[in-house]
């Protein structure tokens, strides 16, 4: 729950806003868990304005806290006569909401709130001032203190190192208009450097949103993800990071990483660009909107209504493979990002053999084992190979991985997409004819776990497709795309 | 809010909660709350009841208002419809509908579950006048309706010596009491059984207590057993069945397509031991709201996927059973957490439905021998586990 509150000639309007969990609406606002919490203050600002348009200033409360309307304009009332611009703190220091002058979106400088850190008032008052021009004051509510805060809050914001990374990017932004006459125009950055699927899901969304509503020029990407970055189309500016990137065990938080990796961007870019934390300021799959429209939001797409999001666009691509249509090559990708995701080594091996004797060529890559079941291994170090090698099989079929993703969104081409342990609707791509996912059977996605399935503790996800499933799915699909002829006829595995 | 796709999520409820008119006074009268409520663990495995929060409070559905009310919060949540039990009194049946008739509308509309007489009390005429009973009891209000006709669920039909017999006499009954047809829905898991051959419309899983569909948690080792059957410790966890809410959840959604046209019915909790004090209860242990919501969410992408669209229905079990501990009402300790997520779990389900518009129903391409490729797949692995 987020409120806002239209400040009209000195009369109090208030609206209640929800992070969506499927509907679109006015007051919908789709969860996008790779926006700081600054650009849900953006976005509730721009909706509140667009409800009262004569308004002549407008209070958002803080999203790290749950907080209706209703009571921010009780806090608004109370104590002493309200200012603006202000930021109104707890008992304590804590930002708990941020009244903000009309003149602001009408300047254009509405994107700026991204930059807000959410966590320290002295900080954000300092923003405000910086972009308003005017004394911004801390203005102490009755409300009691807000610590301690928990790890993860009740509107799903995932705090630890993630507090220092948004009020880094506040500090640096208060720094950078300081010294910068020109700070208007200089470009914003989205930090979102990994992983291979992610970089994607941010290519596919600087390519989507609409050119007047792109609020970034710039991203930041790690070197080893540079292709993918380009071969996706990705219409910003690349600032190549020449760091690895951060490991997904767990070890390194993704707050700490973007607040580590400052130190390995070119002084001169840093000091020319606004840069804005765009990890994961939320768990994703709390919500079952797609990673790209997650990227959307962040890049400062409003994806406003249900038309406006993924599934609503017709694909815009389209692959197929050139060899003839008989013997079937079918391509593997059975081992995602983290161990949970591979896809059982039994299931496996009765997939590939059943495809084998129905006379179908598979490859699989990044498993060299599966030459015993009489499958090629085969691998793909770039995106120009992988592409090559995708278009070089007549189907492909991967679990919740970039070769899905990569096949699917951006090439086009026949795919079975594969999910088990996480939730298909956060990285499947839209329904178009070519493209098939065999529903996982049970409801415990995403489940969250890494090495292990949380339910029964073993090694493997249970709710993968079952290997009769995935070679139903491919022979359809294969039929879909080529033709009856494409695949074995009936009777081949006797 | 209504879900996409004529998507209708229904909730069982239990109309008793009225302090006049024809069914309180049927029952005896007095205080139903207090009939509901008043019920203390006697084990330590027993969750105490849950207290009506004050956003419903303690209602009293003979007045308008307050049915009113009940009927706003349900809708607002997203939900479609009541489900109302047809209580047997005299010579006929009382679902207290009345009540909440003036607030229904074609959006929101009231269905009815009937749990058959036992077989040997009633002979064939007997029977007949049951049913003209019966549909009398439930004609005249605002219907909930699948494939065009009313929807009737009857209650353990694994009871009925005859279930074509008692189709047909439904069918008959229906339509002499003007209804046009009925939609009859038997609880049953699974297509197997004959119920769908004897005519019946559709199946709906039955209850956590009908249907035990996995194995009960292993909250005791050795060492408690042992200490618990020399009356050292709480005996009571072995003559109950309590099951973990996450196997629960699973084992109702895993493979539901081989199921054939079953409803889901979503539980967010299940206790019954006020009913059943010298043991034999069954409960739900570790449940979540927010597994909950997936299970609604789960179900509602089910029946878009596989079902016609006149007969897409989810259940809930239950809007208001508080005796079971089932009821999605907010509540004194959690507020409308519950209620929260079922609306958000529909509004979940309705989009991931949308989402999959267009995408062929599994398992149903032409082109494709599935028992084929099923024998194959098994013969494989066969061949895989058999010693080296």
């Amino acid at each position: 729950m987020l409120g806002g509150v239209a400040i009209t000639g000195g009369r109090l309007t208030s609206f209640d806003f929800r992070y969506s969990m499927g509907a679109l609406t006015p007051r919908d606002l789709l969860d996008s868990a790779t926006s700081p919490p600054g650009r849900m203050v953006w976005e509730v600002a721009r909706r509140t304005l667009a409800e009262v348009p004569d308004a002549d200033a407008v209070v958002v409360s803080n999203p790290l806290v749950a907080s209706r309307g209703g009571r921010l304009a009780t806090l608004l009332r109370s104590g002493e006569a309200l200012r603006c611009p202000a930021v109104l703190t707890d008992a304590e220091t804590f930002p708990v909401a941020y009244v903000l002058p009309r003149s602001l979106f009408d300047q254009g400088l509405g994107r700026f709130l991204c930059l807000l850190s959410a966590n320290r008032a002295a900080t954000d008052a300092q923003l405000l001032s910086q972009l308003t021009g005017q004394i911004v004051p801390r203005r102490r509510t009755p409300l009691a203190s807000l610590h301690p805060l928990p790890k993860i809050t009740a509107q799903g914001y995932i705090l630890g190192d993630n507090l220092a990374a948004w009020h880094a990017q506040c500090a640096n932004a208060v720094r950078l208009i300081r010294t910068r006459d020109d700070w208007r125009r200089l470009p914003f950055a989205a930090h979102h450097p990994n992983h291979a699927g992610d970089v994607l899901f941010f290519s596919l969304a600087s390519r989507l949103v609409p050119p007047g509503v792109l609020a970034f020029q710039r991203q930041v990407v790690c070197r080893d993800y540079l292709d993918i970055f380009q071969d996706c189309g990705n219409r910003l500016e690349p600032i190549v990071l020449d760091i690895p990137p951060v490991s997904r065990t767990g070890d390194m938080s993704d707050g700490r990483y973007f607040l580590d990796s400052l130190a390995h961007i070119d002084a001169d870019v840093l000091a020319g660009t606004f840069m804005v934390y765009c990890r994961f300021s939320k768990s994703y799959s709390r919500t079952p909107f797609n990673l790209v429209d997650h990227a959307r939001f962040s890049l400062g797409d409003p994806v406003a209504t249900l038309d406006d999001t993924l599934y609503r666009r017709a694909p815009a691509v389209h692959s197929r493979c050139g060899l003839p249509q008989r013997p079937l090559r079918v391509l593997m990708q059975m081992s995602g990002g983290w161990p949970l995701k591979t896809y059982p080594v039994n299931d496996r091996r009765i997939l590939v053999r059943a495809l084998v004797r129905l006379g179908v060529q598979v490859t699989v890559l990044d498993a060299l084992d599966t030459v015993a079941d009489g499958a090629t291994p085969a691998t793909a170090g770039t995106t120009a190979a992988l592409a090559a090698l995708i278009r070089d099989h007549h189907v492909i079929v991967s679990v919740d991985s970039f070769p899905l993703h990569f096949a699917s969104q951006i090439l086009g081409h026949p795919t079975v997409a594969v999910f088990g342990p996480t939730f298909p609707g956060n990285s499947d791509a839209p329904r178009r004819p070519g493209y098939r996912l065999p529903p996982p059977p049970r409801p415990c996605n995403p489940c969250g776990g890494y090495k292990g399935c949380p339910l029964d503790s073993g090694p493997d996800c249970h709710n993968h497709p079952s290997p009769a499933d995935l070679v139903a799915a491919i022979l359809d699909v294969a039929a879909e795309a080529y033709g009856p002829a494409a695949i074995p006829l009936r009777g081949d595995a006797a | 809010m209504i879900p996409p796709l004529n998507l209708r999520v229904l909730a069982f409820f239990d109309a008793r909660f009225q302090f006049s008119g024809p069914l309180w006074q049927a029952l005896g009268g007095g205080d139903p709350w207090q009939t509901a409520l008043a019920a203390y663990p006697a084990r330590r495995h027993h969750s105490p009841l849950l207290q009506p929060g004050k956003a419903l409070g303690r209602y009293d559905l003979a007045d308008a208002a307050a049915a009113g009310r009940v009927v706003a919060v349900a809708r607002s949540a997203g939900i479609g419809g009541f489900v109302l039990d047809c209580h047997r009194f005299a010579d006929g049946y009382l679902t207290g509908a009345d009540c909440l008739d003036p607030w229904c509308d074609d959006d929101f509309g009231l269905a009815f579950r009937w749990t058959p007489a036992p077989a040997p009390l009633l002979d064939e005429d007997a029977a007949a006048d049951d049913a003209a009973a019966l549909m009398a009891a439930i004609s005249g209000f605002s219907p909930l309706v699948a494939d065009g006709r009313q929807v009737l669920v009857v209650n353990e039909p694994y009871k009925l010596p005859d279930p074509a017999r008692t189709v047909a006499l439904l069918r008959r009954a229906a339509q002499a009491a003007g209804l046009g047809g009925i939609y009859l829905v038997a609880t049953a898991a699974e297509a197997r059984g004959g119920l769908l051959d004897a005519g019946f419309d559709a199946l709906l899983d039955p209850s956590p207590a009908q249907w035990r569909s996995c194995k009960p948690a292993e909250l005791l080792n050795g060492y408690t057993f042992l200490q618990a059957e020399a009356g050292q410790a709480d005996g009571g966890m072995f003559d109950d069945t309590i099951m973990n809410y996450a196997q629960f959840v699973n084992s109702r959604m895993v493979d539901r397509p081989t199921r054939g046209k079953v409803f889901p019915r979503v539980v967010l909790d299940y206790a019954d031991w006020p009913d059943h004090p010298r043991g034999g209860a069954t409960l739900l242990a570790s449940t979540s709201s927010v597994l909950y919501r997936r299970f609604l969410a789960g179900a509602l992408t089910h029946v878009a996927q596989h079902f016609p669209e006149g007969e897409r229905l989810v259940f809930i079990d239950s809007w208001n059973h508080w005796r079971q501990r089932s009821q999605i009402e907010p509540t004194t300790q959690f507020s409308t957490t519950v209620l929260d997520e079922t609306a958000n779990g529909i509004r979940q389900g309705g989009y991931v439905a949308l989402t999959r518009v267009g995408e062929p129903a599994p398992g149903r391409s032409p082109a494709v021998d599935y028992d084929v490729i099923a024998a194959l797949c098994r013969q494989i692995e066969d061949e895989l586990s058999a010693p080296a």
